[in-house]
């Protein structure tokens, strides 16, 4: 097996040809935050198409479960790490390359760039070597990797750049400065003259002494006059400066192409495996999601919004997960209950663990199957924007049936209070035609409404509600259960805990 | 390099620890008296009598080595006095020169290092010299060990390796320095080098081919460039500079000590000029050790009387050796307190309390209601 690349099995897979624009849903459902967090300090990597980029294949996703496996070994992962801290330099020497002007300075700084890169081969070579591996895509680019550290062109280049290398600290030079003149000329064992003075007078030295010495500015560019001194350094020592010269011409593209695409698309592993440790030390679960592309029978436990995680990480307060399943014909999900009882935060999580499943991440929870999309469709309430002189109502119909149009069975639908805007009246008309639309296409969906009616249009919609601590209905729980939407459940808990029931009345009336 | 002058085997410490009862003994003997007049209106003189005095010895052989020094220095005043002023004169020298060491280039802190270490060499060999013509006068082993060391350690040779330095550190023929290369090609590990000997022989010199070299040329009127060169220059000199400043202050040092140890010496000679203006006598008691009960001597007399009274001071005689004990009874006024003042001060001046109980009778004394 030939290796591709370490994020897609095969240019059917990807990776895509351009850079991709952020979908549509990823501010809807804080997408944006968490691969904002996952790819801050790896802009040099340009990761972020990687994270636009969904895959539709339960095979493409077992491909990145196997090598995530595989680098949760923190030995690899380190060693992994190593390589990528080593690359990082060799791209540092190369900027610092471009921006010197003097021929000697550029090669000499090339020769570090080659050096740092043949060192990181060589220890990521043995460092594979002995790494226990199972995923498809390690074992390929090892096998890949180990070819090149073994091919004439690497050992030519590994074996000159450490001759250079060895050459060029041989080299020692004298600079005799007078008279607004240096003379340059190979060291000749002349002794070390501030020693020497130093010896002379240690026979007087009593105990520690005050440093005299005074500091330079190091600058990494040369004047004209180190460049003078160094153009004469290089006529003492033809041979190796001539060697260094043909070196550069030699190697000037020395960079394997696919080593360095294995360094940029192993980051979306790493990075999101190093987004993920301070949450899991804090500890939160997460796991492999088992994805079908086949069946829209799903569970989930233990599961939690990713983005508000961190959040709460940082204040330190816990999370609450959440279970949920549906079985057989269920596709729909309509939560209803009360205000700010977690009811958006479900369905973003919905959309979120479906969508971090695609990517062939690890999902927040314990356990999770999830079914593979092939569109994530989201309507969020917008603020109303005067810009396309429509009416909120107009607008909410307007982008409902964009989606509804876009939508097939194989999609996942997100709506977050659709015709909030409308009479009671109008949204119970409208949202029954949309709700309706959805369980033809037989596509999944998470509703968010307030409208109960909505729930009972069909066998495939399962109604859940946010629920709230029975002895004190203003305390969320935060969890969402299967329940009968009967608008009256809040208020009832409500008038119980104040003895307002028509039953609680008539017994104190009795009384 | 160790004068030794105070102690056989370790150097004087001015910040050393005093007796607990040492501000009770200041009073109760007026040492203030005694200090006036060994210091002669001279701070430093003053500052290191009065700690010098305090500063007790461990044991009678220590009292030996130093009446031994001290009999040397009263036999060659002159002479003392004329070491005393170089150590002096180094401090000045020092003064003179130090504000200028203070963040400069390599180049300016080596150029007052070799002017200042040119001074510091001048007043070696003086000292030196002082020592080499009047060793014999000196027969102390205090004395007899700090010449010889002088003599050793500043011989003639030493002097011509110092002058060759002090020559090339002028740097009129050029800097030699060597480098490696550094990250980038920058030139790092700069060290400073001493040219290779040229064959004497002038006809041998012409056929030993120089190493090749090339050559670049400032032009003129490229400021950076000279700014440039001077830094490389600089970067040459910078640790010879370190270590010719540091060599400044070592010798410095090193006269501060002798100027330490030699101004207790320079107080003894003072007293005694005092003393003979006065008429009075002096002479070296003998120490006895720690386990023998010796106090015997004549003509004893209170030191601090003789500064303050007009008249002649009395000395007193006793013979109590092999005794404990001393009482002392008799009319008022009668010289009592002054006859005890006397025997602690020589207890004291003698830097070997041997009695130690003397003083704590003398403080009995005075408490005394009378």
């Amino acid at each position: 097996m030939t290796f591709h690349s370490i994020l897609f099995r095969n240019a059917e897979d990807g990776p895509p040809s351009e850079a991709l624009a952020r979908p549509d849903f990823f501010v809807d459902l804080n997408l944006d935050q968490i691969v904002a967090a996952i790819t801050t300090g790896k802009e040099e990597y340009n990761l972020t198409s990687f994270f636009h980029w969904p895959l539709r294949d339960v095979d493409a996703v077992a491909y990145r479960h196997e090598v995530m496996r595989d680098l949760e070994d923190v030995v690899l992962f380190d060693n992994i790490k190593a390589f990528a801290t080593a690359l990082h330099s060799m791209r540092e020497i190369v900027k610092e390359l471009k921006k010197r002007h003097y021929k000697h300075q550029k090669q000499a700084l090339f020769l570090d760039a080659v050096d740092a890169y043949c060192i990181a081969i060589a220890s990521l070579t043995r460092d594979l070597g002995v790494a226990n591996l199972r995923s498809r895509g390690l074992l390929s680019f090892r096998e890949y990797l180990t070819d090149y550290a073994a091919s004439d062109r690497f050992k030519s280049l590994l074996a000159e750049t450490t001759k250079l290398k060895s050459d060029l600290s041989s080299v020692k030079y004298t600079l005799d400065i007078a008279n607004g003149s240096i003379t340059v000329r190979k060291y000749d064992s002349e002794i070390d003259y501030a020693a020497d003075v130093e010896d002379t007078f240690r026979r007087f030295q009593l105990g520690a002494a005050k440093d005299y010495r005074a500091k330079f500015n190091e600058f990494p560019q040369m004047n004209h006059v180190e460049a003078a001194v160094i153009e004469r350094v290089a006529r003492l020592y033809s041979e190796i400066f001539t060697n260094l010269q043909s070196y550069c011409e030699n190697y000037s593209t020395y960079l394997d192409r696919t080593i360095g695409e294995f360094d940029r698309e192993i980051q979306f592993y790493i990075s999101y495996l190093d987004y993920l440790t301070p949450l899991r030390r804090g500890g939160l679960n997460f796991c492999y999601p088992t994805p079908s592309s086949e069946s829209k029978e799903l569970r989930a436990d233990g599961v939690f919004d990713l983005a508000l995680a961190k959040s709460l990480l940082v204040k330190g307060t816990t999370i609450v997960c959440n279970d949920f399943y549906l079985k057989g014909k269920e596709r729909i999900f309509i939560v209803s209950g009360p205000n700010n009882g977690g009811k958006t935060t479900f369905a973003r999580m919905f959309g979120q663990l479906h969508y971090l499943a695609s990517l062939g991440c690890l999902v927040p929870g314990r356990n999770a199957k999830l079914f593979l999309f092939d569109q994530i469709l989201a309507h969020f309430e917008r603020e109303e924007d005067i810009s396309n002189l429509r009416g909120k109502l107009q607008d909410d119909l307007v982008r409902i049936h964009d989606i509804l149009n876009r939508a097939t069975s194989r999609s996942i639908i997100i709506m977050n209070e659709i015709f909030s805007s409308a009479t009671l009246k109008d949204a119970i008309y409208l949202g029954t035609k949309a709700i309706e639309r959805i369980v033809r296409l037989d596509a999944l969906c998470v509703c968010v409404t307030f409208i109960d009616e909505l729930t009972l249009l069909s066998d495939k919609i399962v109604s859940a509600v946010s629920t709230v601590v029975p002895e004190r209905p203003a305390v969320r729980t935060f969890k969402i259960v299967r329940k009968p939407a009967d608008g009256l459940a809040y208020a009832m808990s409500v008038a119980e805990k104040y003895r307002l029931t028509r039953r609680q009345i008539l017994e104190r009336i009795r009384s | 390099m160790k004068a030794f002058l105070m102690y056989r085997d370790r150097d004087f410490d001015l910040e050393g620890p005093l007796p607990s009862n040492s501000e009770a003994l200041v009073q109760d003997l007026e040492l203030n008296v005694l200090f006036d007049a060994m210091s002669q209106g001279d701070k430093y003189l003053r500052e290191v009598v009065s700690k010098a005095v305090l500063q007790i010895l461990r044991n009678e052989n220590e009292v030996r080595y130093r009446q031994d020094v001290l009999r040397d220095v009263l036999a060659n005043p002159n002479y003392v006095r004329q070491i005393y002023d170089l150590t002096i004169e180094a401090h000045e020298k020092e003064k003179k020169a130090h504000h200028w060491m203070y963040s400069k280039s390599p180049s300016s802190i080596l150029g007052q290092s070799v002017d200042l270490l040119q001074g510091y060499v001048a007043l070696l060999k003086q000292l030196r010299g002082v020592g080499t013509y009047n060793a014999r006068r000196f027969p102390s082993e205090g004395f007899t060990r700090f010449f010889a060391m002088l003599d050793r350690e500043l011989s003639d040779d030493y002097f011509v390796r110092i002058q060759d330095h002090l020559n090339r550190l002028k740097f009129r023929g050029g800097v030699l320095t060597s480098a490696v290369l550094g990250m980038g090609f920058k030139a790092a590990d700069y060290t400073l080098r001493k040219p290779n000997d040229q064959p004497g022989n002038m006809i041998k010199r012409l056929m030993t081919p120089k190493p090749p070299g090339y050559t670049w040329t400032l032009p003129p009127r490229d400021e950076q460039g000279a700014n440039a060169l001077g830094e490389l220059r600089d970067r040459g000199l910078n640790l010879v500079a370190n270590a010719l400043a540091q060599s400044d202050d070592h010798i410095l040092s090193f006269f501060a000590m002798l100027r330490t140890e030699l101004a207790f010496y320079v107080g003894c000679l003072n007293l005694r000029e005092q003393l003979f203006r006065k008429g009075q006598p002096i002479s070296f008691p003998d120490p006895a050790s720690r386990n023998e009960r010796k106090l015997t001597f004549s003509g004893l007399y209170d030191v601090c009387l003789t500064f303050k009274a007009s008249d002649p001071v009395i000395g007193n005689d006793l013979k109590a050796d092999g005794r404990d004990f001393v009482i002392i009874t008799g009319a008022n006024t009668g010289g009592k307190t002054t006859f005890l003042r006397s025997v602690g001060l020589a207890q004291l001046m003698m830097q070997w309390p041997t009695c130690a109980a003397v003083f704590s009778r003398i403080t009995c004394v005075r408490k005394t209601p009378r």
